[in-house]
């Protein structure tokens, strides 16, 4: 146990050294427990004061494992049409996941533009389309693998390895929670499967243990979080009864041991308990939502409501205060296919995904925008990587892995809305123009936010962890 | 630029006083001495390399004085033409921040130096590993020297202290004006000595009897008792694991679960308990398969190699630089280990560049990679799991079962020769009930073959030529094949009378021979009894239908037949074929019996035949065998002899079963290829290669090893494995000391203890540090030693009471001036509840236990779940390490991920957590179970039973103060809910 430090010395002279200092760990945990369980709950993480201003104060990312088509959702790219059944020239050694170079296929939708922006979408995103000058897409996205769960390892926690703090995890390390009743960071898994990788998607890694994404049942069996009812068999007077009493044992050994302030954030945290209880249940109960917004989300369709309801609940989380929610569009790798990992058929498979992203994705953007949610909150949706331009095997229907470009897009807060970063070259193989790396695309969000990335730094054997690791630019072209 | 020189120098002044007389007369420069260390601290930090800053590297003589684009920068005997003094005159460098400003003094006797000719000593290499700086550590690092034996300091007046521990650190308190608190009481000090070193809560009878015991070394006994508990190596073999971040799955996109890491736990768990000296076990660690006379144990030490992570994806069908960049990531993962857990060092941060922090030139990187090039955790898909004998073992075991398998062999034989001349009973294989199962048939009965079939093992009587097979067959689809008798498998001696599909002709199959195929072309698919038989000489088959022969085929042998299966009738059960019809009177001969075209009968047996089902009657699932008289004398003689050989049989094979190799997760060794230093660790750039090494920069060891660049990969690692046990490296014995410092004091006397480089800073006592290390060697690392030297310190008895004087003076307690409370760790938290509650399993060693399902979409998925069972209540370092499989409960405690190196653990306090003590079911359970434990233990009475509970949860009487709530609570709402308060309250939860 470490004694009340914060107590007697100013916080500021502790930040930002986490490199070298002794008791620079011990320093962070007891920051953040602070942050945890304050009074002031807002802005409590390890950074006193945002390091630039923020233009969001939460976050959603939406997110597709199993590697989205960018020419045949938000890169279009007309040279396909005329190359269309004719092989890659001209690009160096090809080498693919699966080694099957087939030939260039153009894209299996029609492209139309929207909006005022003229921006191009494919007819497989409907309503998206009709979101186009609020998204500001990213065209040149790099990934370093090509191989799914590393690369959806480094969408998530900026490392290909496992055992790294997810992009939540930094931002509640960092930022603190926004509210005292729910977790800092919500997990939102696809209801058809958790993704490849699993929980360690959204594990702390080596940050403290407050910092896990909490993930949701959304399957609709259990709980929505573990432990959260006190089961019925036990009797709601005598636990009552029970937790009074444990009260007063509590408080009298934090007395009987003084300057230690784990002892009162324990009495504390059973008050959040508590509150947890009563808030968790409340989030989950979409009754008080009008039948328009159910009719927005495609609540009413039956297949659909079960993934669509995510993104409904990522809303009524962020307006209660929740910092970062993650929805998973999308499970594991496997087979039936329940991700975008087109390999044998992309029309199936893309049809299908896009139906469970489409029109709840544009619902929870056109519903944020209209609440006012838009202007300090952050949507971002990008998938581990995309696929290739080229069919898998010369008569394949569908696309292989491809790390070297893709498109995802930002919405909300601080961005030019309907603008385009980078342009891919012709036929979507390479970026043509200022390459976007995982590492940069962490940067800029981490940037919305408040946070320089360079700065969000945690000692771990030797090191002061980034999101970034040692990389990492924000791309300030797109920032309004 | 002379108007420059006031300013800077005004500048400075402030800082001049203490150093150097600004009046000093210029005299002789000396390079080395006067110029150099300005060069070293404020310079070559970013002024070398090959990514010097400005093209200026200033290193050596040749690169300083060299031109730059814009001319030279140094100028010998003209100051006022070398920009380098401009820049150091006008402040501009170092640049703001960088490192501290350079004195006046430290410019002028640059001036001076270039003044005089700017001699620099021709083979002077400057390094910016030469020294210290306060932005990294040099050579002269301190966990880098060699580790003296400091005296214990004298103590300050009036104190007196046997142990020399108290004495380092009571001299620290009294600079710091500082004093130790109080003893604990002994109560306290029984408890915190007890969680510490097992991991577990002390009974209410060691309670009683520690306080009964008033002899001066009760403490001492105690504490031998502690360390002589198997649950010590629990305990401190689950620190360990931490420190090395291991783990029972792959991690990744599957997260296999690796049903033999355990090997590797239990090698930790009886290495603490037995004593292991502390070298021996860092070395079997890491070649123990290679070391002199390597055992069991050694062998599976070596699972510490492989115990991260593992991409299989990357290693079956990815793309090559996947499968190089993943391998790269692997050896990094394994180095970044092996360095942090022995040596203290971040090794695996110079893989792309020279170490920013610490003296670790990149190519020491590829040095260390270069010991461990050959070890893998898979061979292609093949997991690492291996056998754990030593060869001599496995040589042994191999003569040992030997004999046991020619026995073995030879009872197979006999009691195949005996089985000949016992009838073989047919087994149904679907079904009993005679009405489904029977069908009115040629004669009697027939078996529904459409239905069911039936099976028996195979005898080799069953295919000796001569050989005459018949049997009545009835089929009605044309268009399968419809299988009547089968001799299997089809790698054996293979025959099998069937109709071939779409034209339904009688056919006979026998692969050992060609052709295999012979058909008759008669085709019986018809509804209706065929009589059909097979006579077989050994070189030619003859093919009968109801009584003519239809066919004769020469054949030529063209194989060995593999080992006997079974007799099917009415089907080909490996596929399964079966058939849709009837099968009646089976009968197999040994001899040529002549084939009449009158039906017979149905069959009967003679000294010919050596099997017939007559399908009449079926008895207990089964068919009688009619080729024998089962009364007769030479049949019941044959059943003794078969009882007889099947007991010894069993036995023998128990014995061979019990031979099998012990497997553990280990990985391959292969004999590596040559080791590039890759730059800037870009697998596409190919650096220089080099031999396999330790670190450059240990004060008193060389890395050199004698190997060569190919050297044998056993040798690598052997040699490598006495370089870092070697007395003179100076890492291993601090680490490991300072180790035990920490999960005994709460914090290591240098903080990050798998860091003693730059960044993990400067130990609070150097001094008791080195002489902790020195005392772990002089003992032969013997680590209950340092754990007896620890925990009885006088350091270690205070209180943990705090004084405010003192927390003014130093809150974080780093000076010792109160033992430092700390919350019990997530798996002591359970394993004391399971303690308390009476219902702790203390099963040591083996499989791990899986709380689990598992269901596979390509990644494996973990459900866990929560069971009452015995099984599941074992201490928890036996639960399976699962990357994706963790215990929420544990979590929330906060256990640290499988495959994270943990050297050291956080301690926080969430909702979750107290979500997780309220509701979780195993929380649950144990309250309840320990309510039944205080109902046994105590009389009816509620104030009794308040007694009991706080003595069991606290190790302590209840306060009157605790009883009469506690009681009120039991009376009103029962004892279940005094005991969930309990196990729900801080003191439960905390060892003060």
């Amino acid at each position: 146990m470490t004694t009340s430090l914060n107590n007697l010395q100013p916080r500021r002279t502790f930040c930002g050294q986490m490199a070298g200092g002794i008791g620079a760990i011990a320093m962070a945990s007891l920051l953040d427990q602070d942050g945890c369980l304050g009074d002031e709950p807002a802005g409590s993480g390890i950074l006193h004061a945002p390091h630039v201003p923020a233009r969001a104060k939460r976050c959603i990312h939406v997110f597709s494992p199993g590697g989205v088509s960018q020419v045949d959702t938000f890169d279009h790219k007309p040279a396909l049409e005329t190359l269309d059944g004719k092989r890659l020239m001209g690009k160096g050694e090809i080498d693919t996941f699966f080694g099957k170079i087939g030939v260039l296929r153009k894209s299996f939708y029609r492209f139309k533009q929207h909006g005022q922006s003229g921006s191009w979408v494919s007819s497989l995103m409907p309503h998206l389309a009709t979101c186009a000058d609020d998204l500001t897409y990213f065209h040149t996205l790099v990934s370093r693998s090509s191989s799914h769960t590393p690369a959806c390892f480094q969408m998530n926690t900026g490392f290909t390895q496992v055992g790294f703090p997810s992009v939540g995890s930094w931002l509640s390390y960092g930022l603190g929670t926004l509210n005292n009743e729910l977790p800092t960071f919500v997990v939102l898994p696809d209801p058809r499967g958790l993704p490849n990788g699993g929980t360690s998607n959204w594990s702390q890694g080596f940050l403290p243990a407050q910092h896990q994404g909490t993930a949701f049942s959304t399957d609709g069996k259990g709980e929505s979080i573990a432990n959260l009812k006190t089961p019925t068999s036990v009797s709601a007077t005598g636990r009552r009864a029970s937790l009074e009493l444990l009260s007063k044992f509590n408080k009298s050994f934090a007395q009987a041991n003084p300057g230690n302030d784990e002892l009162q954030a324990r009495v504390r945290s059973y008050e959040l308990a508590a509150r947890m209880q009563s808030s968790i249940p409340d989030v989950v109960d979409f009754s008080s939502e009008t039948q328009a917004t159910r009719q927005l989300y495609g609540l009413d369709d039956k297949d659909l409501a079960p993934t669509a309801s995510n993104y409904l609940l990522a809303r009524r989380l962020v307006e209660r205060g929740v910092r970062f929610v993650q929805v998973f569009n999308g499970g594991a790798l496997g087979s039936p296919r329940i991700n975008w990992d087109a390999h044998e058929d992309l029309v199936r498979n893309h049809g299908n995904q896009a139906r469970h992203l489409d029109q709840p994705c544009a619902a929870l953007l056109k519903d944020l925008k209209q609440r006012g949610l838009l202007d300090d909150t952050l949507v971002v949706w990008s998938s581990e990587f995309g696929r290739t331009p080229f069919t898998q095997g010369d008569k394949g229907k569908g696309r292989d892995h491809h790390p070297l470009v893709f498109t995802g897009w930002m919405a909300g807060a601080g961005l030019r809305p309907g603008f385009h970063h980078g342009v891919s070259d012709e036929v979507g193989y390479r970026p043509a123009e200022n390459p976007v790396t995982v590492y940069d695309f962490h940067a800029t969000l981490l940037h919305l936010l408040g946070i320089d990335h360079t700065r969000l730094t945690y000692y771990h054997n030797g090191l002061a962890r980034r999101l970034t690791d040692v990389h990492g630019h924000v791309v300030h072209d797109v920032l309004a | 630029m002379p108007s420059a020189l006031p300013i800077a120098t005004a500048c400075v002044l402030g800082v001049l006083g203490t150093t150097l007389n600004a009046a000093e007369p210029p005299g002789r420069v000396s390079f080395e001495r006067d110029v150099a260390p300005l060069f070293r601290s404020a310079c070559i930090g970013c002024h070398s390399g090959s990514d010097a800053k400005g093209g200026l590297d200033l290193t050596t003589t040749r690169t300083a004085m060299a031109r730059g684009d814009d001319g030279p920068r140094i100028v010998p005997g003209q100051p006022a033409a070398s920009p380098l003094l401009d820049r150091l005159i006008d402040g501009s460098m170092p640049p703001k921040g960088k490192s501290p400003r350079p004195t006046a003094v430290q410019i002028e006797r640059v001036r001076h130096w270039i003044q005089q000719g700017a001699a620099w000593p021709p083979r002077l290499k400057l390094s910016r590993y030469d020294m210290t700086t306060d932005r990294w550590a040099g050579r002269d690092w301190w966990s880098l020297q060699p580790i003296h034996r400091p005296a214990p300091p004298p103590l300050p007046n009036g104190l007196t202290a046997a142990n020399p521990i108290d004495r380092f650190v009571q001299a620290k308190l009294a600079e710091h004006r500082l004093t130790v608190n109080p003893p604990t009481d002994r109560r306290s000090f029984l408890r915190r000595v007890t969680f510490d070193l097992l991991g577990l809560p002390p009974t209410p009878g060691q309670l009683e009897n520690f306080l009964a015991d008033p002899a001066p070394d009760a403490s001492r006994r105690l504490v031998d008792r502690l360390l002589a508990s198997p649950h010590y190596g629990e305990r401190w073999g689950r620190h360990w694991l931490d420190v090395i971040g291991y783990t029972e799955s792959d991690g990744f996109e599957h997260d296999k679960f690796r049903p033999h890491s355990w090997r590797y736990r239990d090698y930790v768990v009886s290495s603490f308990n037995d004593g292991l000296p502390y070298d021996e076990f860092v070395r079997q660690q890491l070649a123990g398969d290679v070391l002199p006379n390597p055992s069991r144990k050694s062998i599976a030490a070596t699972g510490f190699l492989v115990s991260g992570e593992w991409d299989e994806v990357q290693h079956v069908g990815s793309s090559k630089s996947e499968m190089r960049r993943a391998r790269e990531e692997e050896l990094a993962e394994m180095i970044g280990t092996v360095s942090g857990t022995f040596l203290g060092l971040t090794v695996h941060c110079c893989r792309c560049h020279d170490h920013k922090f610490d003296p670790l030139p990149q190519v020491d990187y590829y040095r260390i990679r270069a010991i461990f090039d050959g070890v893998d955790h898979s061979r292609g898909s093949k997991p690492g799991n291996r056998s754990i004998l030593s060869d001599a073992e496995a040589k042994e075991i191999a003569q040992t079962k030997a004999p046991l398998i020619a026995r073995q062999n030879t009872l197979n034989t006999e009691l195949a020769q005996v089985r000949q001349l016992l009838p073989s009973e047919a087994t149904l294989k679907a079904g009993s009930q005679p009405d489904k199962t029977l069908v009115d048939g040629q004669h009697g009965k027939a078996l529904n073959a459409a239905h069911t079939y039936a099976t028996l093992p195979s005898k080799t009587s069953y295919h000796q030529p001569p050989l005459t097979v018949e049997c009545w067959g009835l089929a009605r689809t044309r268009n399968k094949f419809n299988v009547f008798v089968a001799n299997n498998p089809k790698t054996s001696e293979h025959w099998e009378l069937y109709s071939f599909t779409g034209k339904g002709d009688f056919t006979v199959y026998m692969p050992a021979y060609k052709p295999a195929t012979i058909r008759s072309g008669v085709v019986i698919t018809d509804g209706r009894w065929h009589y059909l038989a097979m006579q077989f000489d050994g070189k030619s088959v003859r093919l009968f239908v109801d009584g003519k022969q239809v066919r004769h085929q020469v054949v030529t042998r063209i194989r060995k037949p593999g080992p006997l299966g079974t007799l099917d009738l009415g089907a080909y059960s490996p596929e399964p074929v079966g058939c849709d019809g009837a099968v009646d009177d089976v009968r197999i001969s040994n001899f040529i019996r002549p084939i009449t075209r009158d039906a017979p009968k149905a069959f009967t047996a003679d000294k010919h035949t050596v099997g017939l089902w007559n399908f009449d009657a079926i008895r207990s699932g089964h068919f009688v065998d009619g080729s024998r008289k089962p009364g007769s004398p030479d049949v019941q003689e044959a059943r003794r002899l078969e009882h007889r050989l099947t007991d010894q049989l069993q036995t023998v094979t128990t014995q061979i079963a019990s031979l099998a190799p012990p497997v553990g997760y280990i990985g391959f060794r292969h004999q590596p290829g040559a080791t590039h230093v890759l730059l800037r660790g870009d697998i596409k750039a190919q650096g220089p290669r080099v031999t396999p090494r330790g670190l450059s920069s240990l004060a008193d060891l060389s890395g050199d090893l004698g190997l060569p660049a190919d050297a044998p990969e056993a040798q690598r690692r052997r040699r490598f494995a006495r370089w870092v046990t070697d007395g003179r490296n100076p890492l291993t014995a601090r680490v490991m000391a300072n180790r035990i410092w920490q999960f005994h004091f709460g914090a290591g006397l240098a903080r990050n203890t798998s860091d003693l480089g730059f960044n993990g800073g400067r130990p609070t006592h150097p001094q008791l540090l080195d002489w902790l290390a020195s005392e772990l060697i002089r003992s032969n690392w013997d680590l209950k030693h340092m754990h007896r030297l620890m925990v009885l310190s006088t350091t270690y008895r205070q209180s943990s009471a705090t004084r405010p004087k003192a927390a003014a003076r130093d809150a974080d307690n780093r000076w010792l001036w109160r033992f430092t409370p700390r919350r019990l760790e997530a798996e002591v938290v359970r394993d004391a509840m399971l303690a308390v509650s009476g219902e702790l399993n203390s099963t040591m060693y083996g499989p791990s236990v899986q709380p689990f399902t598992v269901t596979v979409f390509n990644t494996h998925f973990y459900h866990l779940f929560d069971s009452p069972d015995a099984r599941f209540n074992r201490r928890t370092c036996y639960r399976a390490n699962v990357i994706t499989g963790r215990d929420p409960l544990l979590d929330c405690f906060d256990c640290p991920s499988p495959s994270v190196a943990t050297p050291q653990r956080r301690t926080t306090v969430t909702p979750s957590q107290a979500l997780a003590l309220m509701n979780n079911s195993f929380v649950l359970r144990q309250a309840r179970l320990f309510a039944d434990r205080v109902r046994r233990l105590a009389s009816g009475s509620p104030g009794d039973q308040a007694d009991w509970a706080v003595r069991l949860a606290f190790c302590r009487p209840a306060t009157r103060g605790e009883r009469t709530p506690l009681a009120n609570l039991i009376r009103n709402h029962g004892l279940n809910h005094a005991c969930w308060a309990l196990l729900n309250s801080s003191e439960f939860l905390y060892s003060p």
